[in-house]
């Protein structure tokens, strides 16, 4: 059982995690092209190795994170919020200790 | 075989004698006793019938690789097949039956198949019945299908209970810090140090009693006791009747342990079996090692079994197993067994293959009295029920030559030892060749796992214990971020042992057991190598040899052996196969644990759910949902009610409980823009106490989902989803927030539990709700028009949002009230449309009413269709840009023969026709046909069944064709006539109004 | 104003069940749940969090971890979100977050007595061990697939599930709690 380092809530069971998709994909604008619209919805690489995924933490806090994972190995390299505003504020609260 | 029990010895409890039932029969043992120990202990010697051949066989060995031994336990109900006798626990009561025979082990007319043995080699059904002549004619056809079945039959283990089964199981979710697998001398020291250092240690031991190796070692049986106690005064939680079955990726390790299968009385609430998911930081496996056979003639029959085994009976049982005992050997662990067995009082021959060993194992043997022949062996066996006599095979310079016979009543063979390296090789870690060792064992790795005793090929006990310490000490390094590499510290023996696997004498042919469980014999292997399977993993397949339940614990090695010798090659080049979980049988209760009959899934109630039931409510599944489907008044069935509640609502009042709908709450100053991009219609203007209905589409320009959303303030919006997709959609909108539009200050947060809905829809809603607002002017027509919301409170002063929107074509309110609320409001709901001679309708009216209105549900919005496909081409706006937009326009998308939302009457009125058919032109009924029906209903308002589908190019492509919904399986075919999908009141006058 | 009615309304066994003698596990509806979401911004949850903690000792809240203080009891549940229960909500400026009240979305069961841990673990993938999960400890997982939060408060382990799934699990947890010996109070 894959377990994922929850920038939240910690080690938790892949159980409570949904699969989202790939991370290196970059959506185009709303308006974009029909091509690059096609290339971020259908094309997708099949890594043999290290690739970037997307899941959520669905039964827990509900982040959205980006995990690095060896496809070969299930070894998870690192977890971060997919989202930058919440991997600061993640930030800012572990940097204050709790008697401060 | 001639058994006694000793009269003393053993770790059995003489003081309590256990009653049990073999075969009908009525026997004793003692507690501490295993079935196959009391089975032995009363004279039992024919305890199974071999898979295919149907030989008799009896006790093999005393573990979890019993292949002889397999029976069916419990009664009725709790009739467990396939259970290794040697790995049961007797409890008081027990009831045990031979399996795989008929009329029973002893006398089974199926040993019929042991004459015609040669034509039952590898391959053989296959061969024979699948296209060979005569029966070439059923190829890969029905021939096959007749003879699996009578084959089936032949070949075959227990029968399972056809009843359900009446036990509770449960799942468990454990954390430490270090697992140990195996509670035998290298477990014990390495869960202690490991303890001792401050570690959290769960150990699990398979068996029902704690020691492993110890509980057979006279001189351990004291010190055990103090051991254990040591452990558990360490804080070592100690679980035996639990199997490491299966090692994962997480450091996470499946454990079974069988909570009541050793009892006789167990009580109701506790569960039979528990299945752990024991997550560790490092798992250590002392799972010690196995005792392999040897192939020669005959060595499956009762009264042939592993040297350790008879050691077990012995020690921990206090049984000597046979009075007249030869024992045949490759290495020097069988030397000690022989002089217990000898020090019991049997006469021991001790055959060792090997020509010289040093002196000080034999000096022990021999002053132990027993004749110790070197180059010697066993060629094969006699007596078919029980063996009486051996023939002996001598070593000479060109193999073996058969020598004389010799008188015995047990036969045990050591044909070396196999380390348990299962677990490690569930990680994918493929064992490799000790060829000094004669024995698979782990490489060198990076997992946080150490082999530790005799599962890493440790034979000596002092070094087994101090390898638990180095595992603990490895694995405590590695918790604290250190890693290192256990060197390999394998070995132990005086001698070596020798690479012995078969005896055989040329011109001498006897069936001779690689695989006894699935009746695998050394031919079979030759057999398949000459027919050209070179792999290992072919081999395997062909002749099923590791496929038995035991997976081949016992055989394995031996079958590599004999392939590489047909080969050429040494055993590492031949490789093996790839141990997978679970390393004994699971039952698939404990997979499943409480998660069976009403908690299969978990039910979802709506706060309405024992109102619903107490008005006499019928309920249906919606996804995990309970809703009502129908309220029935006497006398009805399903048909008249949902006809009477669909006229109702049409007619006066209908009241609903629509609580599973989705609701989130959007809140934030962008709540409006992200809406506008969600949604394909225009969102970015609609009022402060509006509702808007909205469609959402996916990435790929295919329909999402439906709904309405709430404009509850400036930044605040209440939107509603379709009950099926709620969850798809909340998720999707959140990864839209979290990934793509970071900059849009949103938050969702799912208000569905927080609400309970209740539809009040027909001419005379508007009076409903008036008698139940606080304050009527919130309600009336100018204050709460179509499409208006107004957040109020109904009388007693019960929160509520209250919105005009309808889905059934009827002048309708959907109200929320907060979800405690919702049996009071739906009280004073009921009652008010009551009086109005309204009814309670269910999911099967509400169906009927959308259907002829043509508004989709999941049923159309399956995923394949486009905004255009659903008839709602209006609602996608060209002046923005959404989810969805610029894929939509694919121009496969936009044919105008893709399938169109279409309204089917059939031809005749009278006729019924089904939801599932396919659409077709006249009688043409072939492939896809041309579209499908989604939904049907009887519809009061037209008086006939009315249907919705798709069908290529829609309404205006096939309005004044022949089409016949077809349906050959149920219905046939019926001629239908496609319409527009609004089937009544097309202007909406009713709605509006 | 109408009374509110509880998820378990319909079945709720009080008494003792399952193996005789002391109960191990005590099981208790806490009715009528008051509470509030408040959800901040990357760049506002320090003022969110000091409007949350206003009137509580002046502990910070960190995750994962549950302050309690005479106006009520804050966790962060959600990296931007707080959940307060209490009765009355907090005052910060519209443009630093948005408010919920979610009283109605759960249903409040406290699980104690000296096997509710064990009770737990039966039933949740979370390391409940008391170096782990110690008093006031706070954590989201799942029950057979219900999204549940739990807070260790100084009474016992208080389970919050989604209402509409209160009485499945509820059930769950009176079947698993029977080996222990349980009472439902």
């Amino acid at each position: 059982m894959l377990r994922i380092q929850c920038p939240f809530c910690g080690l938790r069971d892949h159980s409570e995690f949904s699969y989202g998709s790939d991370a290196s994909v970059e959506y185009p604008p709303l308006d974009g092209s029909q091509q690059a619209w096609h290339d971020a919805v259908f094309q997708r690489e099949n890594i043999d190795g290290v690739q970037f995924e997307t899941w959520q933490h669905t039964l827990g806090c509900r982040m959205w994170i980006v995990v690095e994972r060896d496809t070969r190995t299930h070894d998870i390299l690192s977890v971060r919020p997919a989202h930058d505003g919440m991997a600061q504020a993640l930030n800012t609260s572990l940097m204050i200790e709790p008697d401060q | 075989m001639n058994t006694r029990r000793l009269p003393t010895g053993g770790q059995i409890n003489r003081a309590k004698p256990l009653a049990f039932e073999w075969d009908g029969k009525p026997l004793a043992g003692y507690e501490g006793d295993s079935l196959a120990s009391a089975l032995l202990a009363s004279g039992e010697t024919i305890l199974g019938r071999s898979f295919k051949y149907h030989r008799p066989r009896g006790l093999m060995s005393a573990g979890v690789e019993e292949s002889g031994a397999i029976v069916t336990i419990g009664t009725g109900a709790r009739r467990d097949a396939n259970v290794k006798a040697t790995s049961q626990a007797l409890y008081d009561g027990l009831v045990a039956k031979g399996q795989n025979a008929w009329p029973s082990v002893r006398n089974d007319f199926g040993a019929v198949n042991s004459l015609f043995g040669r034509f039952f080699s590898a391959g053989f059904y296959y061969k024979t019945f699948m296209g060979l002549p005569p029966f070439e004619w059923g190829e890969g056809t029905g021939a096959w299908m007749w003879y699996e079945k009578i084959i089936r039959k032949a070949a075959g283990m227990g029968t399972a209970s056809r009843e359900a089964d009446p036990d509770a199981y449960e799942h468990a979710n454990g954390y430490c810090d270090i697992l140990v697998v195996g509670s035998g001398p290298a477990g014990r020291s390495a869960a202690l140090s490991a303890a001792q250092s401050g570690c959290d240690v769960v150990l699990v031991e398979q068996d029902f009693a704690l020691g492993g190796e110890s509980l057979s070692r006279v001189e351990e049986a004291d010190t055990l006791t103090k051991e254990l106690a040591a452990l558990r005064d360490a804080g070592v939680r100690l679980m035996e009747n639990t199997t490491a079955f299966g090692l994962y990726d997480g450091s996470v390790a499946g454990l079974l342990e069988r909570v009541t299968d050793h009892l006789s009385a167990p009580t109701q609430w506790m569960p039979r079996q528990r299945f752990w998911t024991m997550r560790s930081r490092f798992t250590v496996i002392a799972s010690g090692a196995l005792e392999r056979h040897l192939a020669f003639g005959n060595n499956d029959r009762p009264g042939i079994m592993t040297a350790n085994a008879a050691k077990i009976y012995l020690n921990r049982y206090g049984i000597l197993a046979g009075e007249n005992i030869v024992i045949a050997t490759n290495n020097d662990s069988a030397y000690l067994t022989a002089s217990s067995l000898s020090n019991a009082g049997a006469p021991v021959t001790l055959l060792d293959s090997r020509e010289q060993v040093l002196s000080s194992s034999q000096a022990g043997a021999q002053s132990a009295g027993v004749d110790v022949q070197h180059g010697m062996s066993i060629l094969n066996a006699k007596g078919s029920k029980g063996v009486y006599s051996i023939d002996l095979a001598e070593k000479s310079s060109d193999g073996w030559r058969a020598k004389n016979q010799m008188a015995c009543d047990l036969l045990l063979v050591s044909g070396g030892w196999s380390p348990v390296v299962n677990l490690l090789s569930h990680r994918g870690i493929k064992p490799v060749w000790d060829s000094v060792n004669g024995c698979f064992i782990a490489p060198d790795h990076h997992e946080p796992i150490a082999m530790a005793g005799s599962a890493a090929g440790i034979w000596d006990h002092a070094d087994c214990v101090q390898s638990g310490e180095k595992a603990a000490a490895h694995a405590i390094a590695h918790l604290q971020g250190q890693h290192s590499q256990i060197p390999n510290q394998s070995g132990g023996w005086e001698t070596p042992i020798e690479a012995l696997y078969e005896i055989s004498v040329s011109g001498r042919q006897y069936k001779s057991f690689v695989d006894p469980q699935h009746d695998v014999t050394a031919d079979d292997i030759r057999l398949a190598h000459q027919e050209g399977f070179v792999s290992v993993e072919h081999l395997k397949r062909y002749t099923t040899l590791g496929m038995a339940t035991d997976q081949g614990k016992m055989g394995n090695v031996i079958g590599l052996a004999l392939m590489a010798e047909a080969l050429g090659k040494e055993i590492p080049e031949v490789g093996t196969t790839t141990f997978r979980p679970p390393y004994t049988p699971i039952s698939i209760g404990a997979l499943k644990g409480r998660n069976v009959g009403s908690h299969f899934r978990p039910l979802r109630r709506t706060p309405l759910h024992d109102w619903n039931l107490d008005v006499g409510g019928t309920m249906t599944m919606a996804g995990l949902w309970h809703r009502p489907w129908y309220f029935a008044q006497p006398g009805e069935g399903i048909g008249e009610a949902y006809v009477r509640e669909t006229e109702t609502v049409r007619r006066t009042v209908g009241v609903c409980d629509v609580t599973s709908l989705g609701k989130i709450a959007v809140q934030g100053p962008d709540a409006t823009e992200f809406l506008n991009r969600v949604y394909t219609n225009p969102f970015a203007k609609l009022a402060v106490g509006k509702a808007r209905y909205g469609i959402m589409l996916r990435d790929d320009g295919f329909v999402m989902d439906d709904g309405t959303t709430w404009r509850l303030a400036e930044n605040d919006y209440f939107m509603t989803t379709t009950t099926a997709h709620a969850a798809k959609v909340m998720t999707f909108l959140e990864e839209l927030l979290q990934t793509r539009w970071q900059d849009l200050r949103v938050h969702l947060t799912s208000v569905s539990e927080q609400w309970a809905g209740i539809a009040v829809a027909g001419p005379q809603s508007r009076e409903v709700i008036t008698e139940c607002a606080a304050d009527a002017r919130k309600v009336t027509d100018s204050a709460l028009p179509f499409m208006g919301v107004v957040e109020t409170t109904l009388q007693g002063n019960i929160p509520a949002r209250i919105a005009r929107i309808s889905f059934s074509g009827e002048r309708a309110f959907e109200i929320y009230t907060p979800s405690d609320y919702g049996p009071a409001a739906m009280d004073m709901i009921w009652s008010a449309a009551r009086v109005r001679k309204g009814c309670l309708y269910g999911l099967e009216a509400l169906g009927a009413l959308r259907i002829e209105k043509g508004h989709v549900t999941g049923a159309e919005l399956d995923g394949r269709v486009t905004i255009e496909d659903a008839g709602l081409g209006r609602m996608a706006s060209d002046k923005k840009s959404y989810i969805g937009s610029v894929l939509k326009n694919r121009p496969e998308l936009l044919k105008d023969d893709r399938p169109r939302l279409v309204g089917i009457f059939p031809k005749d009125r009278r006729e019924i026709f089904n939801a599932g058919s396919i659409l077709c032109q006249n009688d043409n009924v072939s492939g896809y046909g041309n579209g499908w029906v989604t939904a049907v209903t009887h519809s009061p308002a037209l008086g006939h069944w009315i249907g919705l589908g798709f069908i290529e190019g829609g309404h205006s492509n096939w309005a004044d064709r022949d089409v016949v919904c077809a349906d050959p399986l149920r219905k046939g075919n019926t001629p239908v006539e496609i319409v527009s999908p609004h089937m009544f009141d097309p202007s909406g006058e009713r709605m509006y109004g | 104003m109408a009374n509110r009615c509880s998820a378990l309304a319909a079945y709720y066994p009080t008494g003792l069940h399952g193996r005789p003698g002391e109960p191990g596990v005590k099981l208790q509806e806490i009715p009528d749940l008051n509470l509030w979401q408040i959800a901040g911004w990357p760049d506002t949850m320090e003022l969110i969090h000091l409007a949350i903690t206003d009137g509580m000792n002046a502990d910070r809240l960190t995750a994962g971890q549950a302050l309690a203080g005479p106006k009520g009891v804050a966790f962060q549940v959600e990296p931007l979100k707080f959940w307060l229960l209490a009765e009355a909500p907090p005052v910060f400026k519209e443009a630093h977050g948005v408010i919920l009240d979610l009283s109605h979305s759960r249903t409040q069961i406290r699980i104690s007595g000296p096997e509710a841990q064990t009770c737990l673990s039966r039933l949740l993938p979370l390391d409940l061990r008391d170096h782990s999960f110690p008093q006031n400890a706070v954590a989201s997982s799942g029950i057979h697939h219900v999204g549940i939060t739990l807070w260790r408060s100084e009474l016992g382990f208080e389970l919050f599930i989604p209402r509409g799934f209160a009485r499945s699990i509820w059930e769950l947890l009176l079947e698993t709690a029977e080996q222990f010996g349980s009472e439902v109070i």
